[in-house]
């Protein structure tokens, strides 16, 4: 009995293995690959010219490559406050008294995170299309046709226009997590707050959000990775344009890599990526814990 | 003990590792598959039986290319394509042939994937700009003994080989024939406004486009969306107009005596630039894939269109009946004082075939004969016949009559046409990343010519490091 419990550090490795070979395979590998090729000039194919850190030091100051993380960032903000705040939101209004049919709400929420991105991105491009989207012909129908434009070529509204449907399509995503862990309190400690008199966005503030804040520290974790990584939403809606402004990293190391054939130097990028997704999640993990000790 | 076992564990991971990766290695021409990819085998007939060969291992020749065969019927390379290859097959049906296709877009990162790691197919298709890379990597077998040796060689249309030669050597044979900018346009439309052909100067164009926007009809339509078709498809040929063949060709060699920056480049920036903001094309062209923006065209709400000869398919099989028959072709006007020749567009043969070194000299004969017969004499004949295309070699004596206005408009220009280097198809790659990218902004107005000639230019002294 006592073996089944607690194993030995054989049977131990051994369950551990697979998860460990796949993962090692797939992630680390990869990883190391990619920051070796980084060292070379390579366009690919057999001869590869090794020139040291040259390309790392490029990364450092190449402009487009800074102005696509810029962008990054913009997502990385307005999601968390879209995708996680709006998730919060509905969250609380799912649990509150006055919500009818929560469980159609949950599961028509979910609905766009099954989707595939790409499919997102068409339904999309359909709403801001120029002749038949959504928005010009609404703009129109209210007598607003100066305001008519191709939005999607609007290089200072882009970002923000390409953001819309990733939060559209993850708030559910966040909902399902948000409310499964609010079930997981002991529902005896909320309806001690309403004695107290904790209603409304009190109790939201107050009781509500500090039970569940390791769950919302996971998943800003999680808001920032999946950002960080942002790239067919947008390459189906824009392939980053006008120009690069709707530019992110990953789109750039993928453009690096094959439209440019610059196979070391979107190797750099994709590790300079990497360190900087790691260093925004540290950042935050920081923060979080920190605020976690002082309520404490 | 636990330091043992960490030790054990480690060399075992290193080990399958590696070994995944070997593996990995030689088999992703297959497993590389997924969904995107249709295995496409084409197993020896029947009536050779299987046994007959046994001991004696049959040669397999692998081919990765575009050619996708659902959209055989509407595309006269990918037929021409799949002829020559079930010709070939019939002759040699002791070899077998496995394809992979996948759409252009996809081919060419799965390719370059592959190249990447050294593993390529027996055939595959090749970009005219890609040719230094692979020379260079050693990813290609010359060609030129094997062309010299062919028999029809004369018949190969002149120039045809300038992008697939690096140094002396020839290294692919051309699979399509490519001429980027031809003006569509819808004749009747033209005349209603005082047209009654193709105006030939540019400030007729521009009130032909004031005129156009006052009716609420888009003067030329124009799907921007992928980047590459305001440049490979008006950039090319305007970009001529004012610079000339030579300058081209020195961008093309990067030997600096010509720069992204020169006067004349500039100048063709600021007019790609002022066709846009005069309202040449349609509000959204930076947004519109080339599909939409062509039925544009095709459904009688836009003029004209400028695009590539691949369009006349299009119009041939998409078009309005109206459309159809009142579509006529012409090429950009020249510009004062530009130094390009009047009467050119840009064109050229822009997708290659190569062949990948090959260790087995019975092979490689094989391998060869089969790309010989896929570039050959043959397929340009079946193009020219059947659909009546230019194509990479000359034939001669087609009956034009049979095909449709259209087309026979196209053949009736391209008599007296000169071609002139289509850029994304000879220029570096990165360059012309950074070049689409920029001519987006460029006709978005939120970068000026100057600024677009000097960033080209950077990426151009970049590559030439």
């Amino acid at each position: 009995m006592k073996n089944r419990l607690n194993p030995g550090p054989v049977t131990f490795a051994i369950y551990i293995l697979p998860s460990f070979l796949l993962y090692t395979f797939v992630v680390f590998v990869p990883i190391l690959v990619a920051a070796y090729y980084g060292f070379f000039n390579w366009s690919g194919g057999t001869t590869k010219e090794f020139i040291g850190f040259d390309n790392y030091r490029t990364l450092l100051t190449d402009q487009r490559f800074w102005k696509a993380l810029s962008n990054n960032l913009f997502l990385i903000v307005f999601c968390v406050i879209g995708q996680i705040g709006l998730a919060f939101v509905f969250a609380m209004l799912l649990e509150s008294r006055v919500a009818k049919m929560k469980s159609f709400h949950r599961t028509v929420s979910f609905f766009p995170s099954v989707l595939s991105a790409v499919v997102i991105g068409f339904i999309w491009s359909m709403i801001y299309d120029y002749n038949y989207g959504l928005i010009n012909t609404l703009l129109k129908s209210i007598g607003m046709k100066d305001k008519v434009q191709p939005w999607l070529s609007n290089e200072k509204l882009v970002v923000l226009l390409v953001t819309i449907p990733l939060i559209w399509q993850y708030v559910g995503y966040y909902l399902i997590i948000i409310v499964s862990s609010i079930a997981s309190v002991d529902t005896s400690i909320f309806e001690m707050a309403e004695i107290d008199g904790a209603t409304g966005w009190k109790k939201a503030v107050y009781i509500t959000l500090p039970l569940i804040k390791n769950t919302i520290t996971v998943c800003i974790t999680l808001c920032i990775a999946g950002n960080m990584k942002a790239f067919d939403h947008i390459w189906t809606l824009t392939g980053g344009g006008p120009g690069t402004a709707s530019e992110v990293v990953a789109l750039y190391a993928y453009k690096t890599s094959f439209a440019s054939q610059k196979m070391g130097y979107g190797s750099a990028v994709s590790i300079g990526i990497l360190v900087i997704s790691l260093v925004f999640v540290g950042v935050i993990r920081g923060v979080m814990d920190r605020i976690t000790k002082e309520k404490e | 003990m636990k330091k043992k076992l960490a030790a054990v564990l480690m060399s075992s991971v290193l080990a399958l590792s590696l070994t995944a990766c070997g593996g990995g290695e030689t088999t992703s021409t297959d497993s590389n598959g997924e969904q995107q990819t249709q295995e496409v085998q084409q197993q020896q007939p029947a009536e050779q039986p299987t046994e007959e060969k046994a001991g004696n291992e049959q040669v397999e020749i692998t081919i990765t290319h575009f050619n996708i065969e659902e959209q055989r019927e509407q595309t006269a390379d990918y037929d021409g394509f799949y002829t020559m290859l079930e010709a070939w097959q019939e002759a040699h049906p002791d070899v077998k042939i496995t394809q992979s296709v996948l759409a252009t877009a996809d081919y060419e990162t799965k390719i370059q994937a592959q190249a990447a790691v050294g593993d390529m197919p027996d055939l595959f298709c090749v970009k005219g700009s890609w040719f230094k890379n692979f020379v260079s990597s050693d990813l290609l077998a010359p060609m030129s003994g094997a062309i010299e040796a062919y028999e029809h060689k004369d018949a190969f249309r002149e120039g045809v080989f300038d992008a697939a030669t690096v140094g002396n050597e020839i290294y692919g044979i051309p699979i399509q024939f490519s001429v980027s900018s031809l003006v569509y346009y819808n004749a009747p439309m033209w005349e209603e406004i005082g047209y009654s052909e193709f105006p030939a100067t540019w400030d007729e164009i521009y009130d032909a486009i004031d005129k156009f926007n006052e009716k609420g009809i888009t003067p030329f339509s124009l799907g921007n969306l992928d980047k590459w078709p305001a440049e490979s498809c008006i950039l090319s040929a305007l970009g001529d107009r004012y610079t000339g063949n030579e300058w081209t060709n020195n961008i093309i060699a990067n030997n600096g005596q010509s720069s992204f920056t020169d006067p004349e480049f500039v100048s063709a920036l600021e007019h790609l630039q002022n066709m846009a903001q005069r309202g040449a094309f349609n509000a959204d062209f930076n947004t519109s894939p080339t599909g939409p923006a062509a039925e544009l065209y095709n459904q009688g709400q836009a003029a004209a269109t400028i695009n590539g000869f691949w369009n006349l398919a299009n119009i041939n099989a998409n078009a309005t009946d109206e459309v159809k028959a009142n579509t006529k072709i012409a090429i950009l006007p020249t510009v004062e004082g530009g130094k390009g020749a009047a009467g050119s567009t840009s064109g050229g043969c822009g997708w290659y075939m190569g062949m990948a070194p090959q260790e087995d000299p019975e092979k490689a004969a094989l391998v060869e004969d089969l790309l010989m017969h896929l570039g050959g004499y043959e397929y340009s004949v079946f193009l020219t016949e059947k659909y009546g295309l230019v194509a990479p070699s000359v034939v001669e004596g087609v009956d034009v009559s049979t095909f449709p206005p259209a087309t026979q408009e196209y053949i009736k220009l391209m008599q007296n046409v000169q071609l002139t280097p289509i850029y994304d198809i000879l220029m570096d790659a990165s360059v012309i990343e950074v070049m689409n990218s920029d001519v987006q902004e460029l006709m978005n107005g939120s970068k000026d010519a100057q600024t677009v000639a000097e960033e080209i230019q950077a990426e151009l002294d970049n590559v030439g490091k």
